[in-house]
């Protein structure tokens, strides 16, 4: 029975046991290592963050390779929001905060794409994280004046910008004489210049009224006070000598205008005045130079005195060349060339010439190089420094020692138009290369700044594109244009005069598209300034003083004479101001509007 | 279901002693075959539905068993109860750098069932038995989980249990020493498939598919063959005690 009992125990044992599986499947993948680059953006700024109330924030995060799964934003150390998408905004509210720089940071969970198991359980991560500085400043403070400057016939206020994101908008207060007016309402805060056109002397305060959501708060006051309206040209038509005067476009107690001579207000010496604000041209019978006039404004409790004082140009250009965003006028004489410095009324740098037979090409508009050169020779300078110079024969650029230089135009990136005596070059003066070779021969050539068009003027007029080693014609007009330039600072507008039409015009090179002179209608130009599109033309009129020049703009009548000593035959243009080129002449001034 | 197993047990020894003269202890150690098609196909779709490419490194192979038979012995005929227990597994793996997982498949079963054997040459030693024997098996079912993630350590098990028939063919060849028999054996066993219960609701899988245990397979393998003469046996044990 022992052994009965013994086998029951022993088959009760053996059947409690169990499988044990066994085996393991190890799989051989790499650790990933390196953290992705990662792109952050917050409110499209790196810089600290100013926040006054309840802010939205933008945010988008980006890496090349990985898988962002969860964003997560911390302020001040504390999570404040959590997302899955890579960009969306928030929200946070400083309230419970005081003023002070705080933490914001935008952590980045992305996955390895190892492939491993952490990895497929969004287990093993990437973290990123980039942290910006918040200034939470929930003080508000309005802006203040800066400065206020006289400007052509205006004034010119200054303020602080409003830094802060809360911004509503600025309104902008003038009051005179215990008048208030709201002049601007603004609501772009990045301005922070506006001009007073209307203003016409004496003492104006002006204020600034900051508002931001929620409030406003007025400015410091700041005072300007001027003698207005002012001279702002003297003239002669019909044998009368007429004084303009600054338009007034505004005034509530005017009484009228009166001219004295020289400063005084002597009876004697009274020449004319004016009761209409409207009228702004005094006549009178003479007039002097270098003579100082005073016009006076006067209203029942001040007279606003001005003055004007008429002089002679103190410098003569002979053979000469601008560029418009240089204080310098190049000239050519006594075998040199020189810098002419406008502001310093002197020469300041000068170079002796090849030879005798060298003459003055052209200066790029801007800044680049200034091109002279003789017959076989073309040279090329730094406007700012004559001693770095480049020098071309006519084999470098014609590859033909027997061709000569006639003409050139330069670009401001260096493209050079170059008339020879047979054959036409746009080259390019940095790379030292030629772009295109024509064997044609062409008289007179303008190359655009950018260096994109070409007008080439003969007894037809054709513009072209300069498309790589090509010309492609896009307009061609069928008389000869005169006093053609491209305007140096809006790109590709070509200003011409179209003696046809008598009109100037303005032409968009992209989209043919023409402003034409509505008024000006110039019998006699003679010179064209391509910035601004003031015409100078010949008037026929003739006194003893000398030969006499309207100056008109583009678009706008502006029926102003002035009055030069001699013949002027040769112009240039310089910032506005007309300088005579040949023989004895008068600075011109070109008025303000 | 042991202790009713060893209750019927107990039960047919008190009545083999009674009536017979002859009582046979069959012990048998083996190897069984399992086809465990059912478990495989849950092993593929385990596979599927993980996010790693993990492989079944074990799957159900052929494992060691018991089985125990009392007999009475009838003229040429030996018949009587059989009690066996299997045990068979599998596991599906995957590890890399970052951590494991593991699915073990664990399944056991014990059976009991009447079984019939008959000598058909009685006269030599060596002895050559048929059988034939029709058990109800229980088979307890476990799946352990384990992941193992960084640091992070999460495991469970689940059981289930499944009833059905087996059905059991073979031959039995023994060499016997007066009252001890050695020798080996072959054989197949037919399982109908049991159904898994998970606290007596038919397990389904998510797709709908059930699950089964299938014991279906080759056995084979040695045995001791007991014999005794119970009355003789009672007397020596009378003269031992006294």
């Amino acid at each position: 029975m022992k052994y009965i009992q013994l086998a029951i125990l022993l088959f009760t044992l053996l059947a409690c046991n169990e499988y044990n599986p066994q085996g393991d499947y190890d799989v051989e993948i790499r650790k990933p290592t390196n953290p992705p680059s990662t792109t952050f953006n917050l409110n499209d700024t790196d810089g600290p963050i100013i926040m006054c109330r309840t802010m939205d924030f933008t945010y988008s995060v980006s890496n090349p390779n990985n898988e962002i799964f969860l964003v997560e934003i911390y302020f001040n150390n504390s999570l404040a929001y959590t997302t899955t998408s890579t960009y969306g905004s928030f929200g946070i509210n400083p309230q419970g905060y005081a003023n002070g720089s705080y933490q914001l940071e935008l952590k980045v969970y992305s996955k390895t794409k190892s492939g491993s198991l952490a990895d497929k359980l969004n287990a093993e991560v990437y973290v990123t994280s980039k942290k910006w500085e918040v200034i939470v400043d929930k003080n508000f403070y309005p802006v203040q004046i800066t400065s206020i400057k006289t400007g052509s016939g205006m004034l010119m206020i200054t303020w602080d910008k409003y830094t802060k994101p809360d911004f509503s908008k600025y309104e902008f207060y003038r009051v005179h004489k215990g008048w208030t007016a709201k002049l601007y309402t603004i609501t772009d805060p990045n301005i922070t210049t506006k001009n007073d056109y209307t203003y016409m002397g004496g003492q104006s305060d002006y204020y600034i009224k900051t508002y931001n959501v929620s409030e406003s708060k007025v400015s410091d006051t700041k005072s300007f006070v001027d003698s207005y309206p002012r001279i702002v040209d003297i003239g002669e038509r019909y044998g009368m000598i007429k004084i303009f005067i600054s338009k007034l476009k505004y005034y509530e107690n005017f009484r009228y205008y009166v001219l004295y001579k020289d400063n005084t207000n002597d009876l004697y010496n009274r020449l004319g005045e004016t009761h209409n604000v409207n009228d702004t041209v005094i006549n009178t019978q003479s007039l002097a130079f270098g003579k100082t006039y005073k016009l006076i404004l006067r209203i029942p409790d001040e007279d606003l005195t001005s003055f004007m004082t008429i002089g002679k140009a103190s410098k003569t250009f002979s053979k000469a060349i601008a560029t418009e965003s240089l204080d310098y006028i190049f000239q050519m004489k006594d075998n040199h060339v020189y810098r002419y410095s406008i502001s310093q009324k002197k020469a300041v740098d000068s170079l002796e010439l090849l030879n005798a037979n060298t003459d003055l090409f052209a200066a790029s508009l801007n800044y680049m190089y200034l091109s002279f050169g003789n017959l076989s020779v073309l040279q090329l300078l730094n406007p700012l420094d004559f001693n770095q110079k480049t020098t071309f024969t006519s084999n470098d650029i014609f590859g033909d020692n027997s061709d000569n230089f006639k003409m050139v135009s330069i670009s401001n990136n260096g493209i050079a138009a170059i008339c020879g005596s047979k054959s036409f070059v746009v080259y390019d003066l940095f790379n030292k290369n030629i772009i295109l070779k024509q064997d044609i021969v062409k008289t007179f050539v303008k190359i655009s700044p950018d260096g994109k068009y070409l007008v080439d003027v003969g007894n037809s007029t054709v513009l072209y594109e300069l498309n790589g080693t090509s010309l492609i014609e896009i307009k061609q007009w069928t008389e000869k244009l005169t006093l053609i330039d491209f305007n140096p600072k809006i790109l590709n507008e070509l200003i011409y005069y179209q003696p046809s039409e008598s009109k100037i015009n303005k032409m968009d090179c992209t989209s043919l598209s023409i402003t034409q002179s509505t008024s000006a209608s110039p019998k006699y130009p003679i010179a064209v300034d391509p910035i601004t599109g003031l015409v100078l033309h010949d008037n026929p009129y003739q006194d003893e003083v000398g030969k006499r020049y309207d100056v008109s703009e583009l678009g706008i009548s502006y029926p102003l004479i002035h009055i030069s000593a001699v013949d002027m035959n040769n112009f240039i243009f310089h910032n506005s101001t007309i300088y005579s080129s040949m023989g004895y002449s008068l600075k011109l001034t070109v008025p303000n509007k | 279901m042991n202790r009713k197993i060893l209750l019927i047990l107990v039960c047919f020894i008190t009545f083999a002693n009674t009536l017979s003269a002859q009582l046979c202890f069959n012990l048998k150690l083996g190897k069984g075959t399992y086809e465990m098609d059912g478990l495989k196909d849950f092993n593929s779709k385990i596979i599927n539905s993980l996010p790693v490419s993990a492989k079944v490194v074990d799957n159900f192979p052929k494992a060691n068993y018991w089985d125990g038979s009392i007999l009475y012995e009838y003229k040429k005929l030996y018949v009587g109860v059989n009690l066996s227990h299997h045990t068979t597994g599998s596991r599906i793996s995957y590890i890399d750098y970052s951590g494991s997982l593991k699915y073990d498949q664990i399944v056991t079963s014990n059976s009991f069932g009447p079984i019939m054997k008959l000598n058909i040459k009685t006269n030599s030693k060596l002895k050559f038995y048929p059988y034939i024997g029709l058990n109800i098996i229980n088979t307890k079912y476990r799946l352990d989980e384990e992941l193992i993630v960084s640091n992070q350590h999460s495991s469970k098990s689940t059981d289930l249990d499944a009833t059905s028939l087996l059905f059991n063919l073979g031959i039995e060849t023994v060499y016997s020493f007066n009252w001890v028999g050695f020798g080996f054996y072959a054989g197949y066993s037919k399982n109908n498939q049991g159904k898994l219960y998970l606290d007596n609701e038919e397990a389904v899988l998510e797709d709908g598919d059930k699950v089964y245990t299938d014991w279906t397979g080759f056995r084979y393998g040695l045995s001791i063959f007991f014999e005794f003469d119970l009355k003789n046996c009672r007397k020596n044990n009378t003269i031992i005690s006294e």
